[in-house]
């Protein structure tokens, strides 16, 4: 490879890395985090008990949703796991007489949903969003329309995904490179760190930015599908068939019993069913759809039995798909990493950490760089210092944020309405003080302050959950419930780890550099921009 | 078995990665020669080639390959920090 | 012209490669990949839903690669209209195909 396509390559994976880099970081604390959705469901509500008999849970369901939503459009019903807080209910009630049926109805609608908890009644739980906010904060972002908010991060996706292309073909001795580590040099140990972050976990980081992208390739590239078909209706159809739409015929009929349908779905499966849907439940046209588990295969896209809701016959059964919307299903699931069990759940999130070091590292890389080549080292320029600030903000604010989210969750009272948006409203506002701070105090202040703020807020937070819940960590450890103490376990040691490096930051002394020549700086062996 | 592949990825990174300058001077004492750097080059590619087949008899042909990344990418992570973390005997006799 | 003038110039001529080049990557680059996805989606046999999607994971690919092209290309100018005439290719593709047996 010529040394001027190098070149070229090394300014791309400069430029397409650093400028959406922050919006990068924000993907992959939150995406990392994901990993654990399910359990983070549990540990935010630490007054409800572990599901033991999920069946027990979907005939609770059942119960209370005739009881509740007898006349509704349709039930959606999760078969609940041990891994869950229980089942979460959504149900659609039946459109007003000219009324129009709104298109994007908003999810998580308070009046519409409710949580069945492990005996089968309602779970008296705080209102929380648990760890779905982590997850879908990832490609939806907050405050902001949903369609923008997956543009944004689709487009900061495809420039990382442009970064990692071009930061290996421009890595002359990528395996030399991988093994080296010099420590205490500055600028070079920076670069070894950004190095070793990011080729260790090469092949997860390639995999989770372009399946990142499959996920939102409806939205980023529908051309293909304009292409070839006029009407969007039919191509929704072929890819994501469901049983035939049956109209409602106003005779009452009783719903059978689910936990027999759901048995026989996952005889017929061989697998475990995850998701029930109910439509006109009450109604002798009823229909029940019982999805298999994603949990059981590598792709997203799975099996669909639709049954008879009156009598249990089955009536429909989802037709295997065609190889590249397997092929797609698998991209989606790899990013999921759904199937994984335990261990694979481990090593996605070791390489999440490994992708958020790299992003962390590679934005701080940037500024230890130009500093070391700044003509005047007390006088930045504009761009300098805006890049040294929103590196504070980001990466010293977004975790603290995260932090005091989980003390909200502790703290803020059950009875305060709309206690789930607040939670969301305390992290983000938490947030907002350090990063105008940020612009304020001078960073070498603000990375221990926050560091340090950080590590102590997660450290107190296991001690808080043994003195004042019920789940503390002894006590979850005691009963078997690994999920739980793995989860304040973990946010130990990553208290710890955030306090040993605000220490690490407080006592770094930047070795006296004598200030270069500034014409030589432009004659740099890297193509830089002259500014 | 995925064990295997794990340990079979480990080694065959930390021959690649003693096959750099500074950490076969850290580890023997002295520049790696040619002849030496092909060998510890060679069968460290070999090696990790060979971490495929337990990864794909544990888990088959679609789970197989995603747990042969995860050994590739452990096994490196591990061989790194050996190399890098582990001090090295004192190289002069 | 003074040396500090020439320098100035270098500068700014510099700066309009690097935003030829901006153009050719983002818009250009999108443009070409989708208009190869339309051009991948009609030439591929079979289903249709298939070939649809198949051709919208590559052209994601493509996306990247017409970004990094625009950079390594020998000048910004080259880039575009390199890309350009790629892109048109594909357009052409596509016209002709959807105007012989049209889209269902």
């Amino acid at each position: 490879m010529s040394k001027g396509f190098r070149q070229s390559q090394a300014f791309l994976h400069t430029w397409s890395g650093l400028l959406l880099g922050w919006i990068l970081f924000l993907v992959f604390v939150a995406g990392t985090i994901a990993f654990w959705r399910e359990g983070l469901n549990r540990w935010m509500r630490p007054e409800i008990a572990r599901v033991e008999q999920p069946m027990r849970v979907l005939a609770g369901s059942q119960a209370f949703l005739t009881g509740k939503a007898p006349d509704a459009k349709s039930w959606i019903i999760p078969v609940a796991t041990e891994r869950s807080p229980g089942a979460q209910v959504f149900w659609v009630p039946q459109p007003k007489p000219g009324e129009e049926r709104g298109r994007g109805r908003r999810r998580g609608r308070g009046d519409t949903q409710a949580l069945i908890g492990a005996v089968g009644q309602v779970a008296q739980a705080r209102e929380t969003r648990g760890g779905e906010f982590f997850y879908r904060f990832h490609f939806d972002l907050h405050y902001m329309p949903v369609i923008w908010a997956r543009w944004v991060v689709g487009f900061a996706t495809m420039m990382m995904l442009v970064a990692i292309m071009s930061g290996i073909v421009t890595h002359k001795k990528i395996f030399k490179d991988f093994f080296t580590l010099r420590r205490a040099k500055g600028q070079r140990s920076w670069l070894d760190g950004h190095n070793a972050t990011a080729v260790l976990a090469l092949p997860f980081h390639l995999m989770i930015t372009y399946t990142g992208l499959v996920t939102l390739m409806a939205m980023l590239m529908p051309w293909a599908v304009v292409a070839n078909y006029a009407d969007q209706k039919t191509v929704f159809a072929k890819l994501f068939p469901t049983a035939a739409v049956v109209e409602r015929t106003g005779r009452p009929a009783p719903l059978i019993d689910l936990r027999r349908i759901a048995a026989d779905a996952e005889r017929r499966l061989g697998a475990p069913a995850s998701l029930i849907e109910v439509s006109d439940p009450g109604d002798a046209a009823a229909r029940v759809s019982v999805s298999q588990s994603a949990n059981s295969m590598l792709s997203s896209r799975t099996p669909r039995l639709t049954y008879d809701g009156m009598t249990g016959r089955l009536v429909w059964r989802s037709p295997p798909p065609g190889a590249a919307a397997e092929t797609a299903g698998a991209m989606i699931g790899l990013h999921a990493g759904r199937f994984a069990g335990d261990g694979g759940r481990w090593l996605y999130f070791l390489c999440g950490i490994a992708g958020t070091l790299m992003v962390a590292s590679g934005l701080v890389l940037w500024t230890v760089k130009r500093r070391e080549r700044l003509p005047d080292p007390t006088r930045p320029h504009f761009g300098f210092r805006l890049v040294e600030r929103l590196n504070v903000a980001v990466i010293g604010g977004f975790p603290l944020g995260i932090a005091c989210f989980f003390w909200a969750n502790r703290l803020l009272p059950v009875t305060l309405g709309g206690r789930a948006d607040w939670e969301m409203h305390v992290m983000f506002i938490a947030w907002a003080v350090v990063a105008v701070t940020a612009f304020v105090v001078r960073p070498a202040r603000m990375w221990p302050a926050l560091f340090a703020t950080t590590g102590v807020l997660l450290v107190a937070l296991p001690v808080y959950d043994v003195v004042a819940t019920e789940r503390g960590l002894f006590a979850s450890l005691a009963i078997g419930d690994l999920m739980i103490a793995g989860i304040d376990a973990t946010i130990v040691v990553f208290g710890v780890a955030f306090l040993l490096l605000a220490r690490r930051v407080a006592r770094h002394r930047p070795a006296a550099k004598h200030v270069r020549n500034p014409r030589a700086v432009t004659a740099s062996k890297v193509l830089e921009p002259a500014e | 078995m995925s064990i295997l592949s794990l340990l079979l990825a480990t080694a065959a990174f930390a021959l690649l990665g003693l096959t750099t300058d500074a950490h076969h001077r850290r580890r023997f004492g002295k520049s790696p020669q040619s002849r030496g750097r092909g060998i510890l080059r060679t069968g460290g590619w070999l090696t990790l080639i060979a971490s495929v087949v337990p990864a794909m008899l544990a888990r088959g042909w679609i789970f197989g390959p995603i747990l042969w990344a995860g050994a590739i990418m452990a096994g490196a992570g591990i061989a790194f920090l050996a190399l890098n973390f582990i001090p090295a005997r004192d190289a002069r006799r | 012209m003074t040396a500090g003038d020439a320098h100035a110039r270098a500068r700014w001529a510099r700066r309009g490669d690097i935003a030829l080049r901006v153009v050719a990557a983002v818009p250009l680059g999108y443009a070409t990949a989708s208009l190869w996805a339309m051009a991948i989606a009609r030439l591929l046999p079979g289903d249709r839903a298939e070939a649809s999607v198949t051709a919208s994971l590559i052209a994601l690919a493509l996306c990247a690669i017409a970004a990094m092209w625009a950079f390594a290309a020998r000048s910004g100018w080259r880039a575009i209209w390199t890309l350009a005439t790629v892109a048109g290719i594909a357009a052409a593709i596509a016209w002709v195909s959807i105007d012989a047996t049209g889209r269902l």
